[in-house]
């Protein structure tokens, strides 16, 4: 940077002593004295802020070298590093949380300086002349306006409160805007020193600008080559500003995050690839009555975003800490499940979204990894596992070999691989059925959010009510999608919560946190029995559909929307109830509320900003009838035999259908310890088929695979492939031996015994024979199964030690005694011991009696 | 043979089909038990290792079978109904009995060419042995629980029907077979050599140098041909860890008869391989001093050597005992000077009874807890170790008696 009006070395904090009024004039403040820019009032005094703080002068240096700055902000006391602020406003200026950032309105204005001033640089550089240096625009270039945006956790205190929302948040300043630009993105509230000195050495390396168009790094994603300088710079400042919209929340109204958020990650898009789309989020709660007073609510949060920002760490939406954890695992796709509880099917039918959304018992995980080698692959699961147990709180650190396997049959991949050579992507699955879900996995998965549960339908996802459900399910789920059309690929994470309310009982628990019996009064009585009298009550169940609003079962209604969810150009429903049609629904407050009734009697809501929103849904007698899907398939699974020996695994498979047999896959990951007998597996097909049944029982089962476990080492898996005729059932069962474990290798409850994880059941897409309609794939998931072994005495260790070595060194002593010495007679010896002293003492005294 | 084997033998056999046909479910009841199954000769877990190997999946790469696979091989060869198997078994029974008949007719037990047993003429006839072992109940009960360590005691007894002839090579084939099976009968290669050495008919007879060596190559030329085709029939090396490996680490501690198993459920993680090395040379030390000092008996140097791995090897069944015992019937003239016959007697059925009560109370009633089974455990192995040395002792004395006769029916102490 030859021609540079070089920044002042030491000693530049300092303003200069008329500054105070000369900023003063420059904001166009009215009060000579005392005014703040931010809450335009007398305070009687007022601070100089700095933009750029003082302190920090290494950093404005590189700021500076990278030609991140104007040339005429040459020291940091220079007036347009300065703001006239308030000691409030002054205070919160360079603080992580709450936080003042004042930016530029109109962001296409710098985007479009720094795309001319990119392509006049090119243009020198492709006329062989030396690169210009960037040219930053100035204060008095720009006269788009400022706004300031407040930051913060919790709603501010009062006097600032009114200051927030009595203004529209205009500013006027005649300070430098890429400075200001720079401050909105410094000082972020967790900021990791690692990514910070990143940035900084990025900033560093643009300092010859000449130099950045060759490297490698910058040419890859954006299409043009060279366009590194701009990018980086434009890179940085969205990415940051795109974080600090998602680290904290917004408290002024939404638009205010929403613009941050849009025009910011545009941005970064723009320099990426020329586009000008951002990350898309939706979020759905889909309400569905099921029978027996149960209610379904299933919540949806899906966003998605290209591929090349996910691969260059450029996370707008999509979590930075999952995102990173992927790229360093090399994980092409990511499936997650937290559950608890058992789907009745026989009660509320076929699973939502066809199961693919469901777990086994506890937590599940399978992953696409991309790898060399199956070592390698292993080594990267590994470390998945780690970073996923850190991220969840959850104990995936267990999944270690023995609780690894590599299904062959029942999974295949969701997302698109157009570029990734398939067969370097090794499939892991892990279980843990033993691990209780609980709040501590649903806070980090809410902090996967864009919104973190404080806006939108996710406002409803409190612990209690989530854990108290009879049946519930998270689910998360990375995988890159393409479009057939363009070619282009995006990163779409997919998080779920399937959760059954018992309407009953959450009734009850707002009425009472005791569960007690229903007074008499309450109850309903069957007077149809004809056993029935005044003194006993037959209790009538569904006599009518209970009342229920949002607020009763949640404990709350939602927040308003979360600003991320939003089209431009049409209206999302955020909110659908899947009542039946003629199930009345009434919304709490606000008739504005678009509603959507759809075709199927779905009725559709689209929530607004800072309303909040509950649906009532009143009693209704005669019930309706809830809609129930019939399952493709009941799967159930059992143990049969008693004692802690030898055992049997028995499951049912059941097809509803009368016309269509249905092939399934069933796969089982069994414990090491639990060692399976596969010639003894049988299947069984019920009612029997008309010809031979031992012919037939090769026939239920058509593939089979199957790897036996190694002691400490791998679990068994089996999968199977099994056809299930309609109307009938197919009963398999094998018999099993229980290994004893080495007493450090039992859980501190040993007695409890150990856990089965759920047997997997996936139904691959079909086309059905007899309506000739398509069935996308589901999955099944039977329980998890309590298994139990035998124990040894915990407290024996020492005393079994020393008996057995008792045994052996008598065994030892008594055969090595009888080896080495030789037989003499009795008499011949003389006996050293007592005994023998004795005897010779007698016989001397008989000697002398004799003689 | 005569007369009386024959009927022996024959009523043997008899019996066994009987329990077989009259009882279908006692075969699979009997392969259940720990006392007679264990996880390397169990029939069931052979059945696996034959299915996984008829459907392509290497039985070896997995922790349930842990046999030798030219016995894989023979299951899976042979048709797969019951009959033919129980019929192999009852076979291998009955080859076991005329191997004994052979061993007893042969008189070594009395008679060896460096010692005559003072008692040689209250020795029984060939036919008591057989019967001893053919209505051993542990034998019985071996038989019908189908464990393959009814080929190895088959073979074991083969190898000292061979060496009592003087015929070196089927010997020492036969007792190759047996350690290859089964691991532990390699610990009477020793004796069975000074068996072999003594009974030899050649002439002139060869240095005892020079003999062992030439049977030395020979038993490891015959173990090598047997591993080879073992490779040739798995395709891999992966059966060695899997069956040797088995017998030596322990992975699997499914309770048996033996010491080892509540040993090692206790042990702590950090001395486990320091104490398995022990265990293992504990089986080994006896070895030497046992064949030193019963250089003139070899056979019962051989006979005592089976008695102490029926106890200390690691995964000990009631059928090692049983092989034991009728092994020790053949010394029944010095049964006289044993000294604790009645308390031994009633100790071994006091296990024998308790064992499975408790092993139930533990695994299936709930009411007891796995101490009960250990000490039962305990009670059968010391009452094992204490016939092995009682024996000993009365051999001992036996053979003092020849060199001193006077002292016959007086008593003595050791010094």
């Amino acid at each position: 940077m030859p021609s540079d009006p070089s920044p002042a070395q030491n000693s530049f904090g300092e303003p200069p002593r008329d500054t105070q009024s000369f900023l003063i004039i420059r904001d166009n403040l009215v009060w000579l004295f005392g005014h703040c820019l931010i809450c335009k009032q007398d305070h009687g005094t007022y601070d100089i802020a700095h933009i750029l703080p003082r302190h920090d002068a290494e950093r404005y240096l590189s700021y500076h070298k990278a030609g991140l700055l104007p040339g005429s902000l040459n020291k940091l006391g220079h007036t347009i590093n300065l703001l006239p602020l308030c000691r409030t406003f002054h205070g919160l200026l360079g603080r992580a949380s709450p936080r003042l950032i004042v930016v530029p309105k109109d962001v296409q204005f710098f985007i479009n300086g720094e795309t001319a001033d990119y392509h006049k640089r090119q243009q020198a550089i492709d006329n062989g002349l030396d690169c210009p240096k960037r040219t930053i625009p100035d204060a008095s270039e720009y006269n788009g306006g400022f706004r300031f945006y407040y930051f913060a956790d919790k709603p501010p205190y009062e006097p600032l409160r009114s200051h927030l929302i009595d203004h529209s948040g205009e500013v006027r300043t005649g300070a430098c805007p890429t400075a200001l630009i720079i401050n909105a993105g410094r000082g972020r509230p967790d900021p990791s020193a690692g990514d910070v000195t990143a940035v900084d050495k990025e900033v560093e390396r643009e300092g010859t600008p000449s130099e950045a168009g060759g490297s490698g790094d910058f040419q890859e994603g954006a299409g043009s080559e060279g366009a590194a300088p701009p990018r980086k710079r434009l890179k940085r400042s969205g990415r940051m500003t795109c974080d600090a919209g998602r680290q904290w929340l917004p408290y002024t109204s939404s638009p205010l995050l929403l613009l941050l958020s849009r025009l910011l990650p545009a941005f970064l898009l723009f320099s990426l690839a020329g586009r000008t789309v951002a990350d898309t989020y939706d979020e759905t709660l889909r309400l569905q009555p099921l029978s027996g007073q149960f209610l379904l609510a299933s919540f949806n949060f899906r966003s998605h975003g290209p591929i090349q920002a996910f691969n260059k760490q450029m996370f707008q939406l999509f979590p930075r800490s999952l995102g990173q954890i992927l790229q360093y695992t090399h994980t092409r796709e990511l499936h997650l499940r937290f559950a608890l509880g058992r789907w009745d099917s026989e009660l509320w039918g076929a699973q939502p979204d066809d199961g693919q959304n469901a777990g086994g018992t506890g937590v599940e995980l399978w992953a696409w990894v991309e790898a060399d080698d199956d070592v390698e692959a292993e080594a990267r699961w590994t470390s998945l596992n780690n970073a996923l147990s850190g991220l969840f709180c959850a104990s995936l650190n267990f999944i270690d070999s023995t609780r690894t396997i590599r299904p062959v049959m029942s999974f295949s991949p969701t997302g698109d691989y157009p570029t990734t050579n398939t067969s370097r992507l090794f499939l892991l699955h892990g279980t843990l059925p033993k691990e209780p879900v609980c709040t501590e996995n649903l806070t980090p998965f809410l902090k996967l959010l864009p919104c973190k549960g404080k806006f939108g339908i996710s406002t409803l996802l409190d612990g209690h009510k989530l854990f108290d459900a009879s049946f519930q399910s998270m689910s998360i789920d990375v995988r890159p999608i393409c479009s057939q059309e363009t070619g282009e690929c995006d990163v779409e994470i997919q998080q779920n919560i399937d959760m059954v309310l018992d309407i009953a009982r959450s009734l009850q628990r707002k009425d009472s946190p005791v569960p007690r019996p229903r007074d008499q009064h309450e109850l309903i009585c069957d007077t149809t029995k004809p056993y029935g009298s005044t003194e006993y009550c037959f209790p009538l169940d569904n006599s009518f559909d209970l009342p229920w609003s949002l607020s009763d079962l949640f404990g709350k209604s939602i927040t308003g929307r979360c600003p991320f969810a939003v089209r431009p150009d049409t209206e999302v429903a955020h909110v659908c109830v899947a009542a039946p049609r003629e199930r009345m629904i009434g919304l709490v407050n606000g008739d504005d509320v678009i509603q959507n009734t759809l075709e199927d009697g779905r009725r559709c809501y689209t929530l607004r900003d800072n309303e909040p929103f509950d649906v009532f849904l009143p009693k209704q007698e005669p019930p309706t009838n809830p809609q129930r899907q019939e399952p493709l398939l009941y799967a159930e699974r059992s143990f049969t035999g008693h004692g802690q020996e030898h055992g049997g695994v028995k499951t049912v498979l059941r097809n509803p259908s009368e016309t269509d047999s249905i092939e399934v896959v069933y796969l089982e990951s069994l414990p090491w310890f639990m060692k399976p007998y596969l010639h003894t597996l049988k299947a069984q097909l019920l009612p029997p088929p008309p010809w031979d049944a031992d012919k037939h029982a090769g026939k239920v089962i058509s593939e089979l695979y199957y790897r036996p476990a190694l002691d400490r080492e791998r679990g068994t898996q089996l999968e199977a492939k099994i056809v299930v005729p309609p109307d009938s059932i197919v009963i398999m069962t094998y018999d099993f031996e229980k290994a004893v474990l080495r007493y450090t290798e039992y859980p501190p409850d040993a007695n409890r015994g150990f856990d089965v994880a759920s047997a997997i059941i996936t139904i691959p897409p079909h086309r059905r024979r007899s309506d000739g309609k398509f069935v996308p794939a589901t999955s099944i998931r039977t329980t998890s199964l309590l298994l139990s072994l035998p124990t040894p005495d915990f407290s024996m260790p020492y005393n079994v030690i020393i008996f057995t070595s008792t045994i052996m060194a008598l065994a030892f002593g008594s055969i090595f005694n009888l080896l080495v010495r030789r037989f003499v007679a009795v008499d011949e010896v003389q006996r050293m011991d007592l005994k023998g002293k004795i005897k010779g003492l007698l016989g001397k005294l008989s000697k002398r009696k004799v003689e | 043979m005569d007369r009386r084997c024959i009927l022996v033998i024959a009523a043997g056999v008899l019996l066994r089909l009987v329990l077989f046909t009259a009882f279908p479910s006692l075969p699979t009841t009997l392969a259940q038990r720990v006392e007679v199954s264990t996880p390397v000769t169990s029939y069931k877990r052979l059945q696996e290792g034959v299915y996984l190997y008829t459907h392509g999946v290497s039985p070896y790469d997995g922790g349930v079978f842990h046999q030798a696979p030219l016995l894989l091989s023979l299951f899976s060869i042979l048709p797969s109904s019951a009959i033919v198997t129980n019929i192999l078994y009852v076979l291998a029974d009955l080859f076991s009995a005329i191997s004994l008949v052979k061993i007893a007719s042969s008189g070594v037990a009395t008679a060896t060419p460096q010692h005559i047993s003072p008692r040689k003429g209250n020795s029984w006839p060939p036919w008591a042995t057989a019967a001893a072992f053919l209505f051993n109940p542990f034998s019985i009960a071996t038989c019908i629980a189908r464990p393959t360590i009814v080929f190895t005691n088959c073979i074991v007894l083969h190898a000292i029907a061979a060496a009592v002839q003087g015929r070196r090579a089927p010997a020492f084939v036969s007792l190759a077979m047996a350690s290859y099976l089964s691991l532990y009968p390699i610990l009477l290669f020793p004796s069975l050599l000074l068996l072999t050495y003594d009974c030899s008919r050649a002439n002139p007879k060869p240095s005892i140098q020079a003999f062992s060596a030439v049977t030395t190559v020979l038993f490891s030329t015959v173990l090598i041909i047997y591993f080879k085709l073992s490779h040739l029939l798995t395709g891999s090396w992966e059966f060695v860890a899997s069956t040797y490996g088995v017998h030596l680490l322990l992975p699997d501690l499914t309770p048996n008869v033996g010491l080892w198993w509540y040993f090692f459920i206790e042990m702590f993680d950090s001395f486990r391989a320091f104490f398995l090395c022990l265990f293992q040379l504990h089986l080994l030390i006896y070895v030497p001093g046992i064949c030193l000092r019963l250089r003139k008996q070899p056979l019962f140097a051989l006979i005592t050597l089976v008695g102490i791995s029926s106890i200390f090897k690691s995964y000990p069944a009631v059928g090692d005992t049983g092989l034991y015992l009728s092994l020790l019937a053949l010394y029944n003239h010095i049964f006289p000077t044993m000294r604790y016959t009645f308390f031994l007697t009633a100790a071994i059925l006091y296990a024998t009874f308790l064992g499975p009560a408790f092993y139930y109370l533990w695994v299936y009633a709930g009411s007891g807890n796995a101490n009960f089974f250990y000490a039962i455990t305990l009670v059968w192995s010391i009452v094992n170790a204490l016939i092995v040395a009682d024996a000993l002792y009365a051999v001992l004395r036996d053979e003092h008696e020849t060199e001193r006769p006077e002292l016959i029916g007086k008593d003595v102490v050791q010094i």
